[in-house]
Formats: C-alpha cells, structure tokens, sequence
C-alpha cells in the first residue's frame, strides 16, 4: 500500500546545507527526518562510496572521502533518520510532501519543512553537446568518486568557474589524461575583484593548493577559450575552442582542435528549485545566484510559512555558505516549533552565513556566463535534449508567441520530456527574452507540476483513499 | 489608444483565435485582446479530443457533428499542421446500469447519424489491448477524432494574424464602456481597444466580463486534472473512456461519494505520450493538481487498464473549463448592442472551435441578425 | 573500474544489456559498469536516433534511461546492477505517421 512519515521537521536533500540543518534542529530538541533521493547521503559535496563497496581501512582514503564524515556521524547520533532512496514528488493541499520509496509510495508529515535541494550543473547548448562522451564536470566527479570510474581516456575540461578544479584534482587522483582545461575567464579579468578576497584565506589556500596539484601534472590552465562545437560520429573525439574576449564573443581565426574521448563543460550551478515552485513559494531571478531562486527572510523562511530553505538551493553559494545557511535554518525551525535556539546562536551562524555567502558571490560575479555564449547558439543548435528541439525553433515560437516561456513550451514541446525543463528550461528562457528583447522576468520560469521526477502510474493509485 | 477595429475580441484561447480568423477572413479589422498568453487557458490544458460519442443527440451532437466535417481540410485552409487523427473513441461500461446506457445513447446516435456501434466486451479488448479490467460491454465510434490543441490555437492565432488581426498579449479587461446604447470601447491595462463589436471569448472568466455590462453568464470554471504518462512506443491509439463520465454527464450521478475519476485514456501517438484523466470539480479558479485528483486518475486507470501501472507519470496538470450546463453560448450576448458571445464550451473548446468561429462570423456579418444556431447549421449540412 | 585496494567494490555479479551479458561489481551503477565495458553510447533518441550517452550523471537530465527489468524510463546514473538484471536500450520509435 503506501506507507507515512510523521516527524516534527523534514529536510529535504542530505547534501552539507540539508545536514547541517538537520543537525541543528536535532541538537535544539526536534524530531527531524532527512528526505534524500541518493542510495548514500552526502550529496554531491560530501560523495559518498557505495554501500556495497568495501573500505579496509577509512583512515587511508582521500579526504574528499572522509571530509563529511564528521557531520554525518554527528547527525546519525543526534538521532536524525536519514531516509535514503527516498524521492521526494509533490507537495500536496494538506502540506503533505509525496515521496517514493524504493517502488512504493508514501506520504510525509511535518510541522516544518527545510528544501535543500541543492543544485544542478548549469547547461550552455553548443553543437555536438549531446554526443556520448560530453559530459558535466560533476558529473565526471560523481563517476570518479562513487564509482571509482574513469569517464574517458583521454579528457577535455572546459567552461568557466573553479567547480573545474577540484574535477581535476579528482580526476587526476584517478589517473586520469587530461588532455587540456580550457577557462573562459582570463585573470587579468579577475583583478578588479582582488580587493573582495580579503578574509577568505581558507578559499585562497584551497585555490593555491588546487594549482598546485595542476603544476605537478605539468598542466595549464588555457585562459580565454571556450568550446565551440563538439565533434564524433557515436561518440566525442574531438572538441574546437576559440578564444573569447571579456564579453565572451569569440575572436576569429581563433579555432583550435583538440582531440579526446571525453569533454566535460560546465559553467556553474542552477539551484533545483522545482520543490519550492511547486509548493507555491515566491522566486526571484537571480542571474548573479544562478537563475530563479526561492525568497525568503532572514531565518530562511520562504514566503510560504512553515517552509524553508537552505543551501545552493536558495542561491549558488558554494557548500560552506550551504553549511552555514542550514544551521540557520535548522535553528529557525526548530525555535518555530518551540524548541530552545540561543539568540546567539542564530547570529553566530547568521555572521557565518554572511560572510560565505559574500564569498559565493565574489566567485559567481568573477565566473558569469558571458553574454556572448549565448549569442553563439546557431539556430540549428539542439536546445531541448529530450524533446529534440532546436534553438532556431524556439526563437520561432518566441518571435510569433512573444514573451511566455509557457507559451513557447507548448509549442515546441522544449521541456515537455523526462527532465521537465531542468536542463532545457533555462536556455527557453534565456532565448526567448533575447528573441523577445524583454527580461527574463518576464518571460517567467517554467510552470512545474507533480510529479517532480517520473514515478509508477501503480504507485500514484496507491495513494487514492478508500 | 491601444486599438481601434471593427471587432474587439476578449481571450486568446482557441475560441478567439478561430472566431477572429474567420471574421479577419470577411474582411473585418479584429483585435483579441489576451489577459496572458495566447492559448494559455482552458486552450493549453486539454485533450484535443474531437468526440461525437459523447455528445447527447440535439444540438450538441449538431455543432460537434458540423465542427468535425470543418477539420479535415482545417490544416489546408490555416497552412499549419494541427495533427488531426482519425483513432476512434471507445466508451465502456462497467455495470448493467452503464451497459443499458450506453446502448440506449448508442441506438439515439446512430438515429442522429454517428457512426457508434455497441460491441462486445472481447471486442473492447481487441480495440484497446490495455483494457484488462471487467468490461461488460463498449459503444465504439470509428470516426471519433483529437488535434493537438496547441497547434490549433496557432494555427488560428498566426492565420488570423496573417489576415491582419491584432493580438495583445498580458493585457487586461478592466471594463466595457458604452455610447449610445451601443458597445464603444474596451477599457484595458494598456490603454483603450475601440470597437464596433465586442466578442466575450474569455472561456472560464466569461462571467466577468459580462458581468462589465451588467450581464449574467452561467459560466463557471469546471477544473480538470490530468496526468501524462511517458512515450511509448505503440500503446493502443483508440481512446477510452468509462461510462461512469458520460452518465453524470447526461444525468444520473455515479455511485458512491467523494471524487469520483472515472477513466479516461488518450494516446498522444505524435508525442508517443499517453494523457489520463480528467476530474470535473467546482472549486472556484484554483488550478491546483491535488493527490485526490491525481491519484484517483491513476487508480481508476490502473483497474481497468492494469498494463499502465509500470508506466511512469512524467506530469499532471490542471485547467479550468468554462463550464455552461445549457452548451456553448454563441452570438447574441443579452444586454447592450454589439456585445456578443462565444463561450462556455466546457471541455469541447478545440473540437467546436471551427463551427464556432465560423457561426460568429456569419453572425456579425449579418449585424446579429442571423442568431439562429440550429438554422445555421441546418444550412451547413444542406450544403 | 580502478582498484588500488583502498576501496573494494562489492561482489561480481552479471547483467545482461540487450542480451549480451556483462560483467559488474555490486555497488556499480548500471551506466559505470556499461562505460567501464567500453559501451558510452546507451540509447539512440526517438524521433532523429541521435547517440545518447551519461551527460549529468546525477540523475537530473534522464539522457541515460533505459528499460530495466521491464520498466522504461530507468536512469541507469542512479540504479545499481542486480545480478540477472535486464537492461534495455530503449526503442527508437518515428513520431506517428499521420492516418488522415
């Protein structure tokens, strides 16, 4: 049949802004369940190895293994339930939170609720992005570290943002061949944020320490350049970049080849914000924070009462702001219900929180997507992956339908498969304010519905009453 | 000034979009004026379905009958795709009360001139291999049709443009002023539209607007949940529906109380996605997709269809149909002169929009003379 | 699959991807055993049969369903392989052929 959940708060995402928040809220004295979809906690900050893997000795692993393990096992003994495997697809008229577990449905009740649900790689269509081989960077990170498997032979990175750095630290750990890292950041670029670095010295070591280990696999950084087109017949064997400049258009006679198996390309982070649009929450665009993200007040609180949120859900900040951000909000919810939370608590993690969240900010207003990579997205460029629709079709629509991103979805079909417009929505978007020539306000986000992601017609019927 | 024409029309859903391609088609100078975006009502969440065998013989089943001749050569005349199919409807009963039902509806619609038909219940299943559950017998009809309906609203929306209709998109009505005893002006959230003729399409907000020159309009927003499943390849096309729906339709509630969501499948074979649903609740303008409604859907689905639970549901939604308990409100207004309307078409909005458009305009044509619908489609047949 | 005994992966197993069977680990997800098999490509797409391999690898851009023991729309990224299971690509099917 299906099964229920009754528990004071409930967190949705086990990534470092979802345990950190759990863990609060634990401490001050509630009952707290975390919701998370993954087989292992940790998200994709703190990845875990399988559990069906073994680990002789844990003292020997890489930190990037054991840096979670503290605040994992602090939120294991507080006496938080981590609900694994644990989907979670609507959010229903009494409040209730529908969820899937391991092919059976369910329903989850809570006094309060905190979305974590972190973020996702941000997606810049290009020729050729949709052949095997062409991945995200996390995404290569993920295969690495939870399955110990190389992606290619032979790698291309590419795109812009530090994300890339520790992808090829990781990488690198693994043997890999990094064949080239492409930047479409120049640092003379960077310099006039210098002055903004002051105080984040655990950042600026991290980032010494990343070039580093860069240097002693006698590779450099190629600044300037982004891919252009990818290029294989089943699968990627070749990548073109160019040189850009600030603005990001590419400079001509530029083209160079650079042969590989594997492309991993990202640039940046869009917060999953398909929970709170579906609970009703008010969203704001936030092109610096990464696209459309939740409101909310000072404890984290939405715009819906009783729903929070914490995390590169609220706004890509990076995972420290994340940690930061889910105490605060562990602790509003848990003074919300009653609960002991010291006033100076709340300002101490509030002050932590402010400063991460200025750091987050510096790294997304040196690393924004550049304009003109936007630009360079030809008509014939394939934008919806699941629908197969072309960024040419979708100017179409927008040219005769004006300014509605609903409207151009429903007739072109972008966003109407699997993914619902988690990877195609934000190019709808974007094209479509360019073709309309107004703001992405105004276009508006997507329109999101139940179920979140795919779940069993037999599962949903389980859910019907008596 | 925002606009000055001959006809001002208030919704850009497909009622609208196809009344003002046929008055642009006369000649007339149109403009729609849309509170959001065009099609984005009742227009952008339904089936398409094109059903005679669901229509109580009378004029329903007349205006449906004379709006299915009009699609066939629809696509030709607006020089767009609307992916019209021919795929069959299937209605099934699943209790005597049903099957004595059906059977009497289907003796009235073939006197009416619909090619229905009641078959066995080893019949439904070869129709329909999905229909697993106890079925005692069908009413099929061949001939029973869908479109995709976003297509139609362009199709319309960009022929009438074409023709030199106006639309204004994310404006609002905020009044109708008069002169003279006659419409003069519509009063919007970006300036005035002036016209001779003002055309009440605003389907579920219909009543509003009338209400702007002191009209009253039983119509009232039905909501409809649906939910879509994933693309498969060849699930069956005919589409099927219980006639548990059919028989609270024409009178006679079903058994049982709370939300009752009988079944109802349609294939989407362009898309490879298969649509369920839908619910008919009053609650007001709430397009909430609830767990009753989704859930219900599924479950009836999954009884009579259990095939379908592996099937993963990829989306549900919900839309608001301008539901009127006497039909389609078409022409004469009622109150001051040069108002009129096309509206409250409940959920047969797409499947009557050519008659519909094509009626209006005979009907501003003729300076609201000609406001006999069934002679109107008297003569449509005759020709 | 690398292994410098730091970490072990679980015990083998064999699943079958279109028939052919293929040797795996407990723990591996159904996509790294393919890639670790030398198979990137897991499906063609419906409607242009374009070569669709792991893109997010996270499980939010579903490029990598396939058909698991019966069921469609699986994101090989997240299902770890079961001895016995059955992995499906996908049929490739042409949007409808209009009938009238």
């Amino acid at each position: 049949m299906s099964f229920t959940i009754e528990t004071d708060i409930a967190v949705v995402g086990a990534g470092p802004a979802g345990l950190s928040a759990a863990l609060a809220a634990a401490n001050a004295g509630a009952r707290v369940v975390v919701l998370d979809e993954y087989p292992e906690p940790g998200g994709q900050f703190y990845k875990q190895l399988p559990a069906e893997f073994s680990v002789p000795d844990r003292a020997k692993l890489d930190d990037d293994y054991t840096k979670g393990d503290e605040l994992l096992a602090a939120v294991k003994k507080a006496g938080v339930t981590i609900a694994n495997e644990t989907l979670v697809w609507g959010a229903f008229e009494d409040g209730a939170l529908a969820v899937t577990r391991r092919g059976e449905a369910g329903s989850v009740k809570a006094g309060k609720i905190i979305v974590a649900s972190g973020a996702y790689e941000r997606a810049i269509a290009f020729p050729g992005w949709d052949l095997p081989g062409v991945m995200t960077p996390g995404g290569a990170q993920t295969l690495v570290k939870n399955q110990q498997q190389l992606p290619g032979g032979r790698i291309v990175l590419a795109g812009s943002g530090p994300f890339l750095l520790p992808v090829a630290k990781t990488l690198l750990g693994a043997g890999a061949n990094i064949a080239a890292i492409f930047e479409a950041t120049r640092p003379r670029e960077w310099m006039r944020h210098a002055l903004r670095l002051w105080g984040h010295w655990d950042r600026i070591a991290e980032g010494l320490r990343y070039r580093r280990v860069l240097a002693d696999a006698g590779l450099s950084i190629r600044f300037g350049r982004v891919v252009v087109r990818a290029e294989g017949a089943e699968t990627v064997e070749r990548v073109v970049t160019m040189a850009c400049d600030a603005a990001g258009n590419t400079i001509a006679g530029s083209e160079q080849t650079e042969s590989c198996d594997t492309l991993c390309v990202g640039y940046g982070f869009t917060p999953q914000v398909q929970l709170t649009r579906l609970i009703g929450c008010e969203h704001r665009y936030d092109a610096l924070r990464g696209g459309w993200v939740p409101k909310y007040g000072a404890d984290m609180q939405t715009s819906v009462a009783g729903v929070y949120v914490a995390g590169e859900v609220a706004g890509i900040g990076g995972a420290y702001a994340a940690l930061a951000e889910g105490w605060v909000a562990g602790l509003s919810a848990a003074r919300e219900l009653g609960h002991k939370v010291r006033d100076m608590a709340l300002r101490s993690a509030q002050r932590e929180r402010m400063t991460r969240r200025r750091f987050g900010d510096l790294v997304n207003t040196v690393f924004a997507v550049k304009p003109g990579i936007f630009d360079r997205i030809a008509d014939g460029t394939l934008v919806c992956r699941c629908e197969e629709v072309t960024a040419g079709e979708i100017r179409a629509a927008a040219a005769a339908w004006g300014a509605a991103a609903g409207a151009v979805k429903g007739v072109t079909r972008c966003g109407m498969g699997y993914c619902q417009g988690r990877i195609c929505g934000s190019l709808l978007e974007e094209l479509t304010a360019r073709t309309a020539g107004c703001t992405r306000e105004d276009v508006g986000g997507l329109s999101v519905r139940p179920p979140l992601k795919p779940v069993r017609v037999g599962e949903i019927a389980d859910l019907a009453s008596d | 000034m925002l606009a000055n024409s001959d006809i001002a029309i208030i919704g850009g859903g497909v009622i609208g979009c196809s009344v003002a391609y046929y008055l642009a088609k006369q000649g007339a100078s149109v403009t729609i004026i849309e509170r959001a975006a065009v099609g984005s009502g009742a227009s952008s969440v339904n089936s398409g379905v094109i059903s005679m065998a669901t229509k109580k013989p009378g004029l329903a089943l007349d205006l449906a009958m004379a709006s299915q001749r009009l699609y066939p050569a629809l696509a030709a005349d607006l020089g767009m795709d609307v992916e019209y199919l021919v795929l069959g409807n299937l209605i099934v009963a699943e209790n005597e009360t049903e099957a004595g039902f059906i059977e009497a509806l289907a003796k009235e619609q073939q006197a009416a001139g619909v090619n229905a038909a009641i078959v066995s219940a080893q019949r439904c299943r070869e129709l329909n291999g999905l229909l697993e559950g106890r079925v005692l017998s069908g009413m099929y009809c061949p001939t029973d049709a869908q479109v995709d309906p976003f297509k139609v609203t362009r199709a319309y929306a960009c022929a009438a443009e074409n023709l030199g209709a106006r639309i204004v998109s994310s404006t609002e009505v905020q009044g109708i002023e008069t002169a003279h005893g006659r419409v003069s002006q519509v009063m919007t959230s970006r300036g005035a539209v002036r016209a001779n003729w003002i055309i009440n399409a605003a389907g579920a907000y219909a009543s509003q607007i009338g209400a702007m020159v002191g009209v009253t309009h039983d119509v009232k927003p039905r909501r409809g949940q649906c939910v879509i499943l994933e693309a498969t390849e060849d699930v069956p096309a005919v589409r099927v529906s219980s006639a548990g729906q059919l028989l609270a339709k024409h009178g006679g509630a079903p058994a049982g109380g709370g939300l009752q969501v009988p079944l109802g499948y349609t294939s989407r074979p362009v898309s490879g996605t298969v649509m369920l649903g839908s619910t008919n609740e009053f609650v007001g303008y709430d397009t909430r997709t609830t767990r009753e409604g989704v859930a219900g859907i599924c479950r009836s689905a999954v009884n009579l269809m259990p095939q379908l639970s592996r099937f993963n549901a990829i989306r549900a939604w919900a839309g608001l149909r301008p539901y009127s308990a006497t039909g389609p409100l078409l022409g004469d207004g009622g109150g001051i002169a040069g108002y009129a309307v096309a509206t409250g078409h409940g959920g047969d909005g797409v499947a009557l929009a050519p008659i519909s458009g094509l009626y209006m305009a005979e009907y501003i044509a003729s300076d609201g003379q000609h406001n006999d619908l069934p002679a109107f489609l008297g003569k449509l047949k005759a020709q | 699959m690398k292994s410098d005994g730091k970490i072990i992966p679980g015990p083998a197993v064999t699943v079958h991807v279109d028939g052919k069977p293929l040797p795996a680990r407990r723990g591996q997800t159904v996509a790294a055993a393919m890639l670790a098999a030398g198979q990137r490509v897991l499906r063609h797409t419906r409607n242009a049969g374009k070569p669709r391999g792991l893109f997010c690898a996270m499980g939010v851009c579903f490029d990598c369903v396939m058909t698991i023991d019966g069921k469609a729309g699986v994101r090989a990224c997240l299902t770890k392989v079961e001895d016995g299971m059955q992995v499906n690509s996908p049929v490739q099917f042409k949007r409808f052929e209009r009938k009238s």
